[in-house]
């Protein structure tokens, strides 16, 4: 079955087949929204509020592919809780999963390195932040992508470049968790 | 630039060394409650197939409750009626045509016997 027949099987009150498409998107647009904001309590409320806007029917197959429209649909709440609180930057409250590295000083390292990764990924600017996340944490194709943030490939491409040079600037020379300098 | 030269690379690996957290079962619940108040009365599937079999059972079971209780009345009436009983003890109170006593005066007075 597709997520189209999904979709439209959901909208006709069949909980198995909306069940179905959430378990299926769930995991990753909560990932993303949680990646754009910072926070697990707003990455909730935005893919709460993505999936009221599927079953109240906002998704046209004939845009494009579900996996774009949830997609598209995060980003653009994202944004707009930016707009509303005025500021652009994530809240910097990102919660620490634990690692599953063994010795203490791995773990320590592994810390330190989440967090710059964090604090680099949340300083992008928005659109280049939500380019980079969707590429290098959902390997989301470039024209997937694109056709999510509304812009041409070349666009996509061009804020993803210039996201990963920033990052390569900020995060200066890593240290991967095996403590090998890269 | 292909997506495969972007991702390997040693930035694509110090990054994924950030993992997000897992989804809580309260969204989830959330989620299923926004889309049930939706679709109000539109249970899951199974229930929609076990329905017709749950409302039959009740009926079957009220049936047999209705023919039931004439023959229970009947037990109780005959332990009434039966003197001889020595270990069921039946309570009534007969109020019908029931006038109060003008002076307050309180007579009890068993079932049979006269007044």
């Amino acid at each position: 079955m597709t997520d189209e027949n999904l979709v439209q099987a959901a909208c006709k009150g069949n909980e198995a087949a909306f069940r179905c498409l959430y378990e299926s998107y769930r995991d990753p647009l909560f990932r993303f929204a949680y990646r754009l904001t910072g926070s697990v309590e707003l990455a909730e409320d935005i893919v709460h509020d993505c999936f009221v806007s599927l079953i109240r029917g906002g998704f046209a197959a004939e845009r494009g592919p579900l996996r774009g429209y949830l997609f598209a649909t995060v980003r653009n709440l994202a944004r707009k809780h930016f707009r509303d609180t005025g500021r652009e930057e994530t809240t910097g409250s990102f919660e620490m999963t634990p690692a599953d590295e063994t010795g203490p000083l791995t773990a320590l390292i592994a810390r330190e390195t989440t967090l710059s990764v964090q604090a680099a990924v949340a300083a992008l600017p928005f659109l280049q932040r939500e380019v980079l996340v969707m590429f290098a944490y959902e390997q989301l194709p470039l024209s997937v992508i694109a056709a999510v943030v509304d812009a041409d490939l070349a666009a996509v491409k061009s804020r993803l470049h210039r996201a990963r040079e920033r990052l390569k600037r900020t995060l200066g020379a890593p240290v991967s968790p095996g403590g090998t300098s890269i | 630039m292909s997506d495969d030269m972007e991702r390997d690379d040693a930035l694509q690996e110090t990054l994924r060394t950030w993992r997000a957290p897992a989804v809580s079962n309260a969204l989830d619940e959330r989620v299923m409650a926004s889309y049930r108040r939706t679709f109000p009365g539109r249970g899951p599937r199974r229930w929609k197939f076990w329905a017709p079999a749950v409302l039959a059972t009740s009926a079957i079971a009220l049936l047999l409750l209705s023919t039931a209780r004439p023959s229970r009345s009947l037990e109780l009436d005959s332990t009434l009626d039966g003197a001889n009983s020595s270990t069921s003890y039946v309570t009534r109170v007969n109020a019908s045509g029931f006038v109060a006593v003008p002076d307050g005066k309180i007579v009890v007075t068993k079932v049979g016997e006269p007044q």
